[in-house]
């Protein structure tokens, strides 16, 4: 019997304090889909960038085709014939659809460009995933998403890339585009290439995969064939305890209405969007990547421009297009992007904490430095945030407690109204229960929350009621309980393909 | 000085550590040109209180500079300008002080210049949001080409009192000052600005805007007027090395003066510890690193090294200078 | 989004700044190059110094302005870079002067290399060139003229002063100007070649340059006095800018070395008279730019107009000091801008 096409056993990793991956066993065969199935933070991408080259593993082995594997970067990764497929599509937009699938593998001689043979090239991979009609002039940049990420899939087979990881590929794809995707993953299966598929949506995966492996705060906690599995057993697997200690549930009332949005449009999206807050209420907004939900709460809070529509917080006025004027009316909000908008990460922890609201703290432009450590100190305690101190330099805190600082944050200044995007993106399993439980306590207070999440089980059992937004527009708000989640999915992609840009 | 890592319990070695590092560099050169005269120069002395006091007052046009591109720096931006403002200045100085204004009026006019000039740079990189390196690529030219235009491209010589004119001269033999009054001036500035940098929330605003401009304005910074106030403030620190340039020049105004200022400048703020991306830059730092400079200058001089030897030596230790610096940061940050 | 909306405003602001420094651009060329009003033909000849802020090329600005006035058939296009040692820029300046046909270039090359090049397209294009102040490194450029002091001979002039004001003994510091000008290394081959000539006079140091300004001169000037303020006796600067930076660095040093020290110069301006005066500058060797610029732009009338011209003429090097400074000659060439 051949070796594994590849095999990595007892694969370890840590990030300084925290553990990324603890022994991971894993392997594919030749034609062969092995899903990869985990939370956020579950230690997915670790295992990924570790076989990509990214990151060295602190312990374990890995084998290419029997042979020792160990890469020292993407490119290593490419000629030993791993080849990623990331969810942000790495396409180089001004150059054309030839140059993106040739790139980094540009035929020459003497420096020169081959195009004839660049072209043959091109246009074999392309036929292989069944469009070899694709223009190879276009500019990479101008074609739909889907057809971008199978440029990105030509450029692994131009490269006889044999283990190919999918990661993520349908989240921004209409579901005809992903169905089309699966054609593909199946054909290339049947030529004998190994796939990695990761994905959240556990159908796609029962549907389009063989074998999978769960994991779990970095280690594999389950693993088989995929028809002899059922659902529910992954999702016990993923989740590792009882829906309840999950997600903690703390009582709270909602009460009378705080913000107001009136037909709020922006650029792209939202588009027409109605919806009253109340105070003690968590409301959830669903929908798919490029939905608007994202654009949404930042409409509400003045950072992407508004075209029409209004936003009231109720009992102080209309809030204007800018962030500094959010934050006087009482908005908070925290961005999705945790690293690129959300925290300053050279600096340190109370820098972050206070960065919205120094006046507690100064006189006449001068700080006092000691009372504000005490205070970003209160706060750290307040949201159990794991720290040395408030000095510490908030890039060397764990994803988790980033976030729990990026909350505190919008209680330092005060904010009635929280507007959360994604804030569970990416960190671990127990933090995520503790954010769960901050964000009942809030609204216990009679703060109004607004929650963005791709995350199902989290809307449907944190918040109190569910708005699911398709193309931009709000379609549907009713209480949690009178959702399920096939519902949402539905409501979620109702109606033609939806236009993707994230 | 970083204002991102106060050290609070880190413990006396490590706090002894970061107060001694920013220093390693020049007393390495200081060290290596003093062992130099030891073996070959036995006659001479490199360590001389003249000598030292004269490295001072080299590095005072550069430290000048080089305070207001720390904030600049600092703050995610760069100068360009620098070498330009620095020859408006000192041409503005000179002209006034020509045609009759007295002392005080013409300083005013001399740091009026310079903010103005500053706040050129920051009003067009906010409002036009350019990048600041194509903005001040630009003023670099527009405000030199000012400078040749008002001075008609003379040098202009100007009678001063000797309080604005002999800020570099030497002092007194034996007396306490050691070094010219310049560089006291420096010091003290210095001293004000990394305080303000610390200690107000200016200086806080500065450092966040640097770090992530994103996160600055969702967090409600006033990111653009912060950037304009931060440019008109390098502006200011130009002025007085125009200030300083005037009397280093024997009380002339040049407008062709110090092309390329703004290479040496950039190059001390990140041999202290700068960041070109922004969110880093330390006052101190940044004096420490225009010192080491002209202290390398200075001793390929007295090591009679030629000037081409000379500018390989300079160059090799800017980057070597920064590595190091890095290497800290990173096993820092771990 | 936003960034969207951004980016398009600013691109059609771009295209605004663009439109207005496009406009700009067009009307400052017009104001270089604006043929003659007057419907007479005359010849327009381009004058280039090195730089326009040193008052050598004013001087030499002077004396072409005053072949200019004498010549009725001929106009001055006086047009340098600014600051000195932009080769480059030089370069660009003569190249667009042929594009626009002019009828005579007269050039002090700011390296002697590297504007050999476009001298030789200009020639081929039909345009006589007079070279003036320091010449071309290769001899077999086929210009009109050279019109120079000879600088080797000026070089020399300091040394031989040098030696007896040491009394034909002590130690000696060279400070040159720029690499690659030609007319500078010239004075500082022949100051060295005439004092090798006396046995007890020794160079101390002979490879420092103080560069393209006096800002850059005084610290050259700093750092080689602190090296060797307690051996020095004697300095010669070679040019204009290093001979006030060094006079500066001078009356500031503590040791009271100004007047100590032997300092000979060459060219004159404000600060160097007031030196001279002072008696902190112990001589100086002049040339006589009026006369550069004058000859040169007359050597290229006499050429355009078809008649002989000597390859060589030499404009003479005075050796100025506190003594001589007073006699209407020297005074002359010490105030050159000054009267007629």
């Amino acid at each position: 019997m051949p070796a594994p096409l590849l095999k990595m056993s007892g694969v370890s990793k840590r990030f300084g304090a925290t553990r990324a991956l603890e022994g991971v066993t894993f392997g594919v065969e030749r034609g062969q889909v092995h899903a990869l199935i985990g939370e956020n933070g579950a230690g997915k991408s670790t295992l990924m960038k570790i076989l990509a080259g990214v990151h060295a593993p602190d312990a374990g082995s890995m084998e290419v085709d029997g042979r020792p594997y160990a890469p020292t970067g993407p490119a290593a990764a490419r000629a030993a014939g791993v080849a990623m497929i990331y969810q942000e599509l790495s396409i180089a937009p001004d150059l054309s659809v030839e140059a993106n699938v040739l790139l980094g593998r540009e035929r020459s001689r003497a420096g020169f460009v081959r195009r004839a043979e660049q072209r043959r090239i091109a246009k074999e991979a392309l036929s292989r995933l069944s469009h070899p009609d694709l223009d190879l002039r276009a500019r990479a940049g101008d074609l739909p998403i889907a057809l971008q990420q199978l440029v990105e899939i030509a450029r692994a087979l131009a490269s006889e890339a044999r283990v190919l990881v999918l990661d993520e590929p349908t989240s921004s794809l209409t579901r005809e585009d992903a169905m089309r995707l699966f054609e593909v993953i199946r054909d290339l299966r049947a030529h004998g290439l190994g796939l990695v598929y990761i994905s959240h949506f556990l159908e796609e995966v029962a549907q389009v995969s063989d074998v999978f492996s769960v994991l779990r705060d970095g280690e594999v906690v389950s693993s088989g064939v995929m028809s002899e599995t059922t659902l529910d057993a992954i999702v016990r697997a993923m989740v590792g305890r009882e829906l309840g200690e999950m997600f903690p549930h703390v009582p709270h009332v909602p009460g009378e209405p705080i913000l107001e949005v009136r037909g709020l449009t922006g650029v792209r999206a939202p588009r027409g969007v109605d919806l009253v807050v109340r105070r003690g209420e968590i409301l959830g907004l669903a929908g798919l990547v490029g939905a608007g939900r994202s654009e949404l709460v930042r409409c509400i809070f003045g950072l992407d421009a508004v075209r029409s529509g209004s936003v009231r917080v109720v009992a102080v006025g209309p809030v204007g297009q800018a962030p500094r004027a959010s934050i006087a009316r009482g908005l908070g909000f925290v961005s999705e992007d945790r690293k690129g908008e959300g925290l300053a990460l050279s600096l340190s922890i109370e820098d972050n904490l206070t960065m919205t609201r120094l006046e507690p703290y100064s006189r006449f432009g001068w700080l006092s430095l000691s009372r504000r450590r005490r205070s970003a100190r209160d706060w750290m305690e307040r949201v159990r945030c794991k720290a040395r101190g408030p000095e510490q330099s908030i890039d060397a805190l764990s994803g988790g407690n980033q976030q729990k600082i990026a909350i505190a944050r919008l209680l330092h200044q005060d904010a009635d109204v929280l507007l959360l995007d994604e804030p569970t993106r990416g960190i671990d399993v127990g933090t995520k229960a503790e954010i769960y439980r901050l964000v009942g306590d809030l609204a216990a207070q009679g703060k109004a929350i607004v929650l963005v999440s791709s995350y199902l089980p989290e809307l449907m059992n944190v918040c109190d009621r569910i708005g699911v937004l398709s193309r931009g527009e709000l379609r549907a708000v009713k209480p949690a309980g009178e959702w399920t989640e096939e519902d949402v999915m539905r409501c979620a992609t109702a109606s033609a393909p939806i236009e993707v840009r994230t | 000085m970083n204002v991102a890592a106060t050290p609070a319990k880190r413990g006396v070695r490590s706090v002894v550590w970061s107060t001694v590092a920013p220093f390693l560099g020049l007393l390495l050169v200081l060290a290596i040109f003093w062992l130099y005269g030891l073996i070959w120069k036995p006659d001479s002395v490199f360590l001389s209180g003249f000598r030292m006091a004269l490295i001072a007052k080299q590095t005072a046009i550069v430290g000048m500079g080089a305070l207001g591109m720390t904030v600049i720096i600092a703050s995610g931006g760069i100068d360009l300008s620098v070498g330009s403002v620095l020859a408006l200045t000192s041409v503005t100085l000179a002209l006034s002080l020509k045609e009759g204004a007295g002392p005080a009026l013409a300083l005013a006019l001399t740091v009026g210049a310079g903010v103005a000039a500053g706040l050129v740079n920051g009003i067009l990189v906010t409002g036009l949001r350019l990048v600041p390196f194509i903005v001040t690529l630009g003023t670099m030219l527009v405000f030199r080409g000012l400078a040749e235009e008002v001075s008609s491209q003379n040098k202009i010589p100007a009678g001063a009192p000797d309080w604005m004119s002999t800020l570099l001269d030497p002092p007194a033999p034996g007396s306490v000052a050691l070094v010219c009054r310049g560089v006291w001036i420096v010091v003290v500035l210095a001293v004000v600005l990394a305080t303000v940098l610390r200690r107000t929330v200016f200086g806080t605003r500065v450092f966040a805007i640097g770090s992530n401009e994103s996160a600055a304005r969702l967090c409600g910074l006033p990111v653009a007027q912060t950037k304009i106030a931060v440019y008109a403030l390098g502006g200011f620190f130009t002025a007085l090395a125009g200030l300083f340039e005037f009397n280093n020049l024997n009380r002339q105004g040049d407008p062709t003066t110090r092309v390329g200022l703004e290479l040496d400048v950039i190059a001390a703020v990140v041999i202290g510890g700068g960041s070109l991306n922004g969110g880093r830059g330390s006052v101190l730092g940044s004096l420490v690193g225009a010192t080491m400079m002209t202290t390398l200058r200075n001793g390929c001089a007295f090591a009679e090294v030629g000037d081409p030897v000379q500018k390989i030596v300079v160059g090799v230790i800017i980057v070597a200078a920064v590595t190091i610096d890095q290497l800290r940061q990173r096993r820092r940050s771990e | 989004m936003l960034m969207e909306r951004g980016r398009t405003t600013t691109d059609m602001k771009m295209t605004h700044v663009f439109a207005v420094l496009a406009c700009s651009m067009v009307l400052a060329m017009g104001c270089g190059n604006s043929p003659n009003a007057g419907g007479k033909k005359s010849f327009r000849v381009a004058v280039i110094p090195k730089g326009t802020s040193h008052e050598f090329w004013k001087s030499v600005e002077k004396g072409a302005r005053r072949a200019d006035a004498e010549l009725s058939d001929l106009d001055v296009i006086w047009k340098g870079p600014t600051g000195e040692g932009d080769a480059a820029q030089q370069i660009s300046l003569v190249e667009s002067f042929i594009a626009d046909r002019v009828d005579g270039i007269c050039l002090a090359p700011l390296d002697a290399r590297a504007l050999e090049t476009p001298v030789k397209q200009a020639i081929a294009a039909g345009i006589p060139v007079v070279i003036f102040d320091s010449g071309l490194s290769s001899k077999d450029v086929a210009i009109t003229s050279y019109v120079a002091t000879d600088n080797h001979h000026g070089g020399e002039l300091a040394a031989q002063e040098m030696v007896r004001l040491l009394g034909g003994k002590g130690n000696v510091i060279l400070m040159r100007y720029a690499i690659g000008s030609e007319s500078t290394e010239l004075r500082e081959s022949g100051f060295l070649d005439a004092l090798a000539k006396s046995q007890d006079v020794h160079v101390l140091s002979s490879d420092k340059h103080g560069g393209p300004d006096e800002a850059h001169a005084i610290e050259a000037g700093e750092n080689l006095l602190s090296t060797f303020g307690d051996k020095v006796d004697g300095i010669f600067c070679s040019n204009e800018s290093s001979t006030a930076g060094m006079l500066t660095v001078l009356r500031r040093d503590t040791r009271k070395l100004a007047g100590k020290v032997k300092v000979l110069g060459f060219d004159s301006s404000a600060h160097i008279v007031d030196a001279l005066n002072e008696g902190v500058l112990h001589g100086t060797v002049l040339q006589d730019p009026v006369q550069i610029g004058y000859r040169s732009v007359m050597a290229m009338h006499d050429k355009l107009t078809g008649k002989n011209v000597k390859p060589r003429i030499e404009t003479g090097e005075t050796l100025a000091t506190k003594e001589n400074m007073g006699t209407p000659r020297v005074h002359e060439l010490l105030f050159p801008l000054e009267g007629k």
